[in-house]
Order: C-alpha cells, then structure tokens, then sequence
C-alpha cells in the first residue's frame, strides 16, 4: 500500500463540496438564473465586481483590469505584473507598492532600456490618411521622412522623448531614438501609473502613497 | 513484533532544497570578495559542474574549484569557502513545521523510529543532532554502512533486521519515489510519499503492480493509518 500526502488534493475536494453547493442552491433559485463553479483560487482581490484578479498556482486570472492594453510600454506591463504577483503570491501590498516606487526611481534616474521603453502600434492605413495625430502616426511620418517604407499593416515602434511639444509630437521611431532622452514624466505618468494605480488603490493605497515614497510618517504610523 | 516507522532526512524532515543554493552563493561572494576572479554566476555554475561530478558528498568542492582557476590550490579561499557555507547553511537549517509534532505522535503510539538514508553516517546524524531531532530515532541505517543505496531490497532489509521488526508492521516515509517508495514496496513494506507531486508514470506503475494508492490530502489523515 501506497500513501501520497498531497495538500493539492484538497482543492478536489473543495470542489466537489462547491459543486454540491451549487447544486442545491440552484435547485431553488428562479428559472433562467444559475450559479456555476468558476475555480478556486488561493487569493484573489476584487476592484469592482467585474473587476479582479485571481491566482491559481501561479496562474494570474484577471478580468477587467487593462492588464493588456496595446499602447503600454514593457515598462508598464512588467511593473504590473510583478505587482500582481506581490499581492497575488505573497499577499503583500507593501512590497507591491516599494516595486512601484523603486520603478519610478528607476525611470526618473534613467536606467530604462530603450527595449522597455518602446511603444508597438500597427498602422491601419497610410499615415498621411490619418485625420488624428496619434503618437504612432507622427513616429510613422518621422520615419517617411527618414524614407523608410511604411504604410498600412506596418508595426510602429516608438519612444517617446523629453521636450515641450505634445506627446503625440515627441514620439520618435525606435530606431532614431536615444536612450538617454527618454520623458521620465511621460512613462511615469501615462505608462506605469495608469497601469499599477487601480490595482494598488484597490487594497487600499491611495495613489499619493505611491508616487511620494518620501512622504513623512504620521505619529499615528507608529502604532 | 515491535512496529516502525523509517524516514528518509533531506526534503522529508527538513527543507533541503532551498538553502543549499543560498549557502553556495554566499560562500562563493566571500571567495570572490577575497580574490577570486569570476564572476559570481561563473563561479556559481563552475562549482555546480565539480558538485555534479564529484557528487555532493565529496568534501573538497573548494579545492577543486581554487585548482581549476589558479591552477594551485588557494588556502584561505577554500578555508573562506568552506566556513562561509557551513555557516549559511546551519543558520538556513530548518525542520518542516509538521515534523515535531508527528515524530512525537508516533512516539505516543509506540512506534520505533529510524532512518533510511543515501549517505554518510557521520553526516546523517550530524544533521538529526542539529536539528534536535536526534532523541526520536533508535537507529540511521546508511548505505555507506550498508553497502547499498535505496532503493536496494539490502538497505532495507538491513534497517528492519537492526529494529526488530518485519516488513508488514513498517512504513517507509520518503519524498523520492524511486527511492523511498520503490525500495519499501520492493521489500513488502507500505510507504508514504511527502513533499512531493507523484507523475503519471508513477501512479501508472503502482496501477500496474496492483499496489493499491491511497491520497491524503492532510497530514491530519497520518493519523488515520498510524
């Protein structure tokens, strides 16, 4: 005989309690409405009802969230992968936050590499077609005037740079770009912020928190 | 008949795997700290190849890495080496939270307790006085002295023959299948697999044999058959 001491096989039997549950909550609920077993999961957080994520031995299940948008830097989505990670594996929101933190710093001191920093956005047309000037459009006339080829179905790759013009203006194709004259402000604020702040907020950080880790204590942090 | 239960050491009483690695980073910084010209991950990966070739009871991993990179072999680095993972590697030693109290729940019960393990004598109970654990085990059968490694029939006819016991009131309790649990079944006795997943070739090969396998989702249920 043969003895395998499993704690995973707990999960089957958490399973097969829920369904019984559900079974018995369904008998009674109205027609056209039914409960079903979605998963379990170790942790998990909730934004909003449609807006959570979950974690199942080590796979991160996350709805609502803009975990992908497609004009996010490596940047943004690596930082918030880490921080979901940190809530999600090891239930820290402090450690989430102190990723945040150090990613600014990071930025703000210049130590991005330009793979973290690109933008991929394809065109859907020529860009002298476009009526909006989208950061991936200029990037893409910078690079006609260049004479590059591109045109519809072309992937863009862009930075975007330091200086006073719109965003829009200051995205440069990658391959013209300088490392060294990346915008901290722009992939703080509009690429690692938006991405981090909702989920950072929703287990009760607020955003002022994040960005001023040099804030003082108040008395009250002591106790 | 006296009963018994026979446990394997590493990654079964304590956690083994995590902190061996940590011990050799720290004991390779010191080195390089001290002169060693390589980087730590060279170093790191140079000394993980001479582990794999010596194995991991050889005793002069250090030495063989000083000679391979100078050529000679360097004293103080080997001396920094070795005291710097002793060190870090008794600070890290840790039981599993689950051992104490089951080794005394068996004792309660009347079980002789002992240990079957791949290794060498002198380091096997090195490691139970460390822990503390060294009171609970009325005999370490090792194949240095058996002559034999797990899962060998030898070794563990051996452990049964010095407690007294047969193979019908023993329980081997392992976390290397192919060691612990095929030498257990091999020679009649149940086993218990821990801290560890079982594959599908695993489950396959005991369907074959007509062992019959029994999960236990808690360490609660040990109870159940001991």
């Amino acid at each position: 005989m043969v003895y395998w001491l499993n704690d995973n096989s707990r999960f089957l039997e958490i399973k097969d309690k829920a369904q019984s549950f559900i079974f018995q909550v369904n008998q009674n609920l109205p027609e056209g409405m039914e409960l079903e077993f979605e998963g379990f999961f170790q942790r998990g957080f909730f934004v909003t009802k449609k807006r959570y994520a979950l974690i199942q031995d080590g796979n991160i299940v996350v709805k609502g969230l803009e975990l992908v948008r497609r004009d996010w830097a490596p940047v943004a989505k690596k930082t918030q992968e880490k921080v979901l990670r940190a809530l999600l594996e090891e239930g820290s929101p402090q450690k989430a936050v102190r990723i945040v933190q150090d990613t600014i710093q990071e930025i703000k001191d210049g130590k991005i590499s330009l793979e973290d920093l690109v933008i991929h956005t394809q065109l859907t047309k020529n860009p002298e077609e476009y009526v909006q000037s989208a950061p991936h459009v200029m990037a893409a006339k910078k690079a006609l005037l260049k004479g590059r080829k591109v045109g519809p179905g072309t992937i863009i790759r862009y930075v975007v740079v330091k200086g006073r013009d719109t965003i829009s203006q200051r995205a440069v194709p990658l391959e013209d770009a300088d490392v060294s004259q990346y915008d901290p402000s722009y992939y703080i604020d509009n690429q690692v912020l938006p991405a981090v702040t909702r989920i950072i907020e929703a287990v009760g950080y607020p955003k002022e928190d994040i960005i001023h880790k040099e804030k003082q204590s108040s008395l009250d942090a002591f106790f | 008949m006296s009963k018994a239960v026979f446990f394997d050491i590493d990654d079964t009483l304590y956690d083994t795997s995590g902190f061996a690695k940590l011990a050799r980073k720290a004991a390779i910084g010191v080195m390089i700290d001290a002169g060693l010209p390589l980087s730590s991950d060279e170093a790191y990966k140079l000394l993980r190849e001479i582990i794999k070739e010596k194995g991991s009871n050889y005793d002069k991993h250090f030495n063989v890495l000083t000679k391979q990179v100078f050529g000679e072999e360097k004293p103080l680095l080997i001396a920094l080496g070795m005291i710097t993972y002793h060190n870090v590697k008794f600070a890290l030693l840790r039981l599993f939270p689950e051992t104490i109290p089951t080794l005394i729940y068996l004792k309660s019960q009347g079980y002789h307790l002992g240990v079957i393990s791949n290794g060498i004598t002198i380091k096997q109970w090195e490691k139970l006085i460390r822990l503390g654990l060294y009171h609970f085990f009325d005999e370490v059968i090792t194949s240095e002295e058996v002559g034999a490694e797990k899962p060998d029939k030898k070794i563990f006819q051996q452990a049964l023959d010095r407690m007294g016991c047969n193979a019908e009131n023993s329980i081997m309790i392992g976390n290397k299948f192919s060691e612990d649990i095929l030498g257990a079944i091999d020679i009649g006795m149940d086993a218990i697999l821990v801290n560890s997943e079982l594959s599908r070739e695993e489950k396959l090969f005991l369907k074959e044999r007509n062992i019959e396998l029994e999960v236990l989702p808690n360490l609660q249920d040990i109870k159940k058959i001991l």
